[in-house]
């Protein structure tokens, strides 16, 4: 009876999480919160690094990245002054998610006229 | 014998596995107006606090996107969104929950609007336990038409009971709770339950989103396979 209990305890997480999930997370939700939360833990340059692997490691799995993760790197590019990858990112997510392509084409066309501002 | 055993064992554990997932008897909603209106895409706007807690809407809106997305949505990304509304002047989530629906509409090219209002954030410090708790309220708007699609609300307690020590275990347990609070914000790990169990389409039409779009249970809310 007592070897059976790991599988119990499995199956009844099992029924609180979704058995698969559409997309690879990785942290992108803890640094949206680290962010704000500690910014010195979550800084443009940390993040893109720690971002960047995850999504390597999810493309080698075949693993769906999630929306806006890619116009969230844009974004960050951005801040280092790095409209090229920015420009690369942004149009990314577009190709990838048509839902935000109002969003980026705003972000494209403010990212060619100023590396400043938004 | 033994495979009589493993038998029941089985069931059982599918039994649990069931459980595991409900939360709470629900009755169904109205969802007719959100099946008529399905959006594609969900612009999260940033919850309004109406609790003490200064840090609530930042730490309770990433926990957000992840159940949408996974919902079947195209969820705008927050760090965007909060910039673009900051370089525009609007610098908290009143003023953000305020705008037109068709300035949204026409900067983010959302279909729909998320406003979410935080009741309850973080913990309660009293002398024999500490308790953390959050609340939220959520409405799903139409930005073309102004409807209401869908609304929600869940509040999640999570209560560090000291009740199996002596007196002085418990003094010291309820300090130890306090500085570990403090240290982490334990109300953001509940938050991101809150929002799992709030958003997540559930077996009962309109409890939780319904499955979007990009679900590959789009349009097969309520039946159970």
């Amino acid at each position: 009876m007592k070897k059976y209990v790991p599988f119990l305890l499995i199956a009844i997480l099992a029924g609180c999480t979704t058995p698969q999930t559409l997309y690879s997370w990785g942290t992108y939700p803890q640094q949206n919160y680290l962010m704000y939360a500690a910014p010195e833990k979550a800084t443009a340059t940390a993040q893109i690094t720690k971002l960047e692997a995850e999504i390597e490691k999810s493309k080698a799995k075949g693993l769906a990245v999630p929306p806006g993760l890619y116009a969230h790197l844009g974004l960050l590019y951005l801040q280092l002054q790095n409209s090229l990858k920015a420009t690369q990112y942004f149009e990314l997510e577009r190709q990838v998610y048509p839902e935000s392509t109002v969003l980026m084409d705003r972000l494209l066309q403010k990212t060619t006229t100023s590396t400043e501002k938004l | 014998m033994m495979i009589k055993q493993a038998q029941t064992i089985g069931l059982t554990a599918i039994l649990l596995s069931l459980a595991g997932c409900v939360i709470a008897p629900a009755t169904p909603k109205d969802i007719s107006v959100y099946k008529a209106n399905m959006p594609k895409s969900i612009l999260v706007l940033p919850p309004v606090n109406d609790t003490p807690d200064v840090k609530a809407t930042y730490s309770y809106w990433p926990t957000v996107m992840q159940p949408v997305a996974e919902a079947g949505y195209y969820v705008f990304p927050l760090s965007v969104v909060d910039t673009m509304f900051k370089e525009n002047g609007i610098t908290n989530a009143n003023d953000a929950q305020n705008i037109s629906h068709d300035k949204l509409k026409e900067i983010f090219g959302a279909d729909s609007a998320l406003y979410i209002r935080i009741k309850q954030y973080g913990s309660k410090y009293q002398v024999l336990q500490t308790s953390v708790s959050v609340a939220v309220d959520a409405k799903l708007v139409d930005l073309k038409t102004g409807q209401t699609l869908w609304t929600g609300e869940k509040e999640l307690v999570q209560a560090n009971n000291n009740s199996n020590n002596g007196i002085a275990g418990i003094l010291v347990g309820a300090l130890v709770d306090q500085i570990v609070n403090n240290l982490s914000d334990k109300a953001y790990p509940l938050s991101g339950m809150v929002s799992q169990q709030l958003l997540t389409p559930t077996y009962t039409p309109g409890v939780g989103l319904l499955y979007g779009p990009r679900s590959p249970k789009f349009q097969q809310d309520g039946i159970v396979k």
